[in-house]
């Protein structure tokens, strides 16, 4: 193959990725793969881009001896070899721009939520079946109870202030508590505003900007909401042991892109929900309680209400954080 | 005549492209097809890792490319200390000072090396950018609010692991050896005063779009690798080593590799995993993985004799994980 082909072809290819990007940041589903907090980078990306294919299908250093004799990085090199072997690379670069103009639309479920797991089925693994057997780690496993029992008295404690009025706190206690909470920044002090939110309403609606904070603070203290309404959107999955009534409502969340995704939901329990498929868009409103599920200390909906739902434009939440507040 | 062929393939090419940008909404391949979820999932997982290192490719190679054309070898030699003992320490901290992840960081380096930079001086900056990062910290921070050793275990080791890094390199090589590929060997650039601005910015684009192609390959590569650990790895494997003093960090640390997550984000991934896998196994999975996985090693593939790449791996890992095991030992 002579040079002039190889920068052809990689003028098309670059070409392709300039108009991949640019479908992808149209349509929106630039987040299907990556945070929107990203964004940014890819115009960056999509211009320059852009600018290379464009300057690649013009470019003429072919016979710029000039150029070759102040350079000698070899770039040559780049393009000499077997035709099998460039017909593997170009297709390495091809397959891509392809499948992503074709496959965009995909939306991770249940088939990869199952691989990644539900956050309670694994610590419930942990703790109880695979350790039972030896001594040491149940020892392990018991400590991580007892601490995890002595926070809970703690987050109780914390959780009891918003009963008092807030004026009738003197103000040192006020200040102790905020000193504390710098020093652990748990889930409760990196969403307070939430926190407080939710402890004030009787009914909380999990929005795709408060789903991550949502379940983070149910996570760490289940207790504290129990008895408020709770409405819920988001995919259904179950794990390969849940039985029929059991499902996990829930959406994933990402950080930067979509191979960080986390499963973030709640273990749903009721006759009705055998009927329900894997992967189905539902809305639950029901009430906050807690189930003692294998030692383990979970939130779950009461007298639940079903609808099915189709799926959002944007079916993934994203971890969102103020780096300045810090 | 054979070209003429050629050159119509490639028109055929740039037409289907052209084609499905079009027209992948009306086609609606993924509804008509019956491709199994997983195989979607993976190609959704390999585009957003190939997706997402891209823009930090191109300012990596921009970077370089710049490098190349304005900053000459004197200047480098005038920043680093002679004494090659004595320079890996401001290299820790120029690595920790400047946001390059590992994408970036590799055509960086290899260009600071053909512009003179000792070889372990080069690697010490090459596993300590991504991860002494101020983003990296920062994001570490918040996904490890509540157990703060892990943000200051995750700093300091991967401090003292790139000193040692630097060490061993220096012990085994004292730079007599050239790691670069051959087409990729040293360059004598002093004609380069003579070219003119335009020409200079000519360039830089020239060597950004080649650089793009030399890299992209083994990325690619490598994205698909990940993505296919992702997509067919059920994490529950990995619980029965979970609390193992010795296989817990070696198998987080393996888990580190093949995942290739950007060290901005692997804080989260290990923040998710925090509660079946112990403290120490938890900080060799964000040490280790900035340092090396499976992403950058194709990375450097591009640049390095496979030999030099091969030999870099074994050096971080059999230093991160005693330099672990150590600290488990101490604080637990």
């Amino acid at each position: 193959m002579s040079k002039t082909t190889h920068l052809f072809i990689r003028g098309v290819i670059l070409l392709g990725f300039t108009m991949l990007l640019f479908q992808l940041i149209w349509t929106g589903d630039i987040n299907r793969f990556i945070a929107p907090r990203m964004m940014p980078y890819f115009y960056f990306a999509l211009i320059v881009m852009g600018v290379l294919g464009t300057i690649q299908l013009f470019r003429n250093d072919i016979d710029d001896h000039d150029h070759h004799e102040s350079c000698h990085c070899a770039h040559d090199h780049d393009y000499q070899g077997s035709k099998k072997k460039f017909a593997f690379i170009y297709a390495l670069f091809i397959i891509p721009i392809f499948t992503g103009l074709l496959f965009s639309g995909h939306v991770l479920g249940s088939s990869q939520a199952q691989t990644m797991g539900f956050k309670h089925e694994l610590r419930l693994a942990t703790e109880t079946g695979i350790y039972a057997n030896n001594e040491e780690s149940q020892q392990v496993a018991q400590q991580i109870e007892q601490d995890r029992e002595e926070s809970a008295t703690d987050n109780n404690d914390s959780s009891g202030i918003p009963e008092i009025d807030e004026d009738e706190v003197p103000e040192e206690y006020r200040e102790h508590d905020e000193e504390r909470n710098i020093e652990v920044l748990t889930p409760e002090s990196m969403y307070p505003e939430l926190k407080e939110e939710m402890l004030a309403t009787d009914h909380i609606v999990m929005t795709e900007d408060n789903y991550v904070g949502v379940i983070s603070l149910l996570e760490e203290n289940p207790d504290a909401y129990v008895g408020k309404e709770l409405t819920i959107e988001g995919f259904t999955f179950r794990e390969s042991d849940f039985s029929n009534d059991q499902l996990v409502v829930g959406r994933f969340g990402i950080t930067c892109c979509t191979a960080d995704a986390g499963i973030f939901g709640l273990l749903l329990e009721d006759d009705r929900l055998q009927e329900i498929r894997d992967d189905t868009w539902l809305r639950v409103t029901g009430t906050i309680e807690t189930i003692e599920y294998n030692n383990w200390q979970l939130a779950t909906l009461k007298d639940i209400e079903i609808e099915r739902i189709d799926q959002p434009d944007d079916p993934y939440v994203y971890e969102q954080f103020d780096y300045s507040e810090l | 005549m054979k070209g003429f062929l050629r050159e119509g393939v490639i028109y055929a090419l740039l037409f289907l492209i052209f084609f499905a940008f079009l027209f992948a909404d009306t086609l609606a391949l993924d509804d008509r097809l019956n491709i199994p979820n997983r195989v979607l999932d993976f190609n959704t997982i390999f585009l957003s890792i190939f997706l997402e290192a891209i823009p930090f490719v191109l300012l990596g190679v921009f970077v370089s490319s710049i490098i190349q054309v304005f900053v000459s070898d004197q200047t480098i030699q005038k920043y680093i200390p002679s004494n090659p003992l004595g320079a890996i320490f401001p290299a820790v901290i120029a690595g920790a000072i400047f946001p390059i992840c590992e994408c970036a960081i590799v055509p960086i380096v290899r260009r600071l090396m053909q512009k003179g930079m000792k070889l372990h001086v080069a690697m010490v900056i090459l596993v300590s950018a991504p991860v002494l990062n101020p983003i990296v910290l920062l994001s570490t921070f918040y996904a490890f609010s509540s157990d703060l050793i892990v943000v200051y275990a995750r700093m300091g080791l991967a401090f003292l692991i790139a000193m040692l890094v630097g060490l061993v390199i220096y012990a085994l090589y004292r730079n007599k050896m050239n790691p670069l590929r051959e087409q990729f060997g040293a360059i004598t650039h002093e004609h380069q005063a003579n070219r003119s601005f335009a020409q200079k910015i000519k360039d830089i684009f020239y060597h950004a779009s080649d650089e793009f192609f030399t890299m992209g390959k083994f990325l690619l590569i490598g994205a698909a690798f990940a993505s296919f650990i992702q997509t067919f790895l059920a994490r529950e494997v990995l619980v029965q080593f979970g609390m193992d003093p010795f296989l817990g960090p070696a198998v987080m640390m393996a888990f580190a590799y093949f995942l290739s997550l950007c060290s901005e984000a692997d804080a989260f991934v290990g923040a998710s995993l925090s509660q079946i896998f112990s403290t120490s196994s938890i900080v060799a999975f964000l040490v280790y993985g900035p340092m090396m996985d499976l992403k950058n090693t194709l990375l450097m593939l591009a640049y390095f004799k496979a030999r030099f790449v091969f030999t870099l791996i074994a050096v971080v890992t059999f230093i991160v994980y005693p330099v672990i095991l150590i600290f488990q030992a101490l604080m637990f």
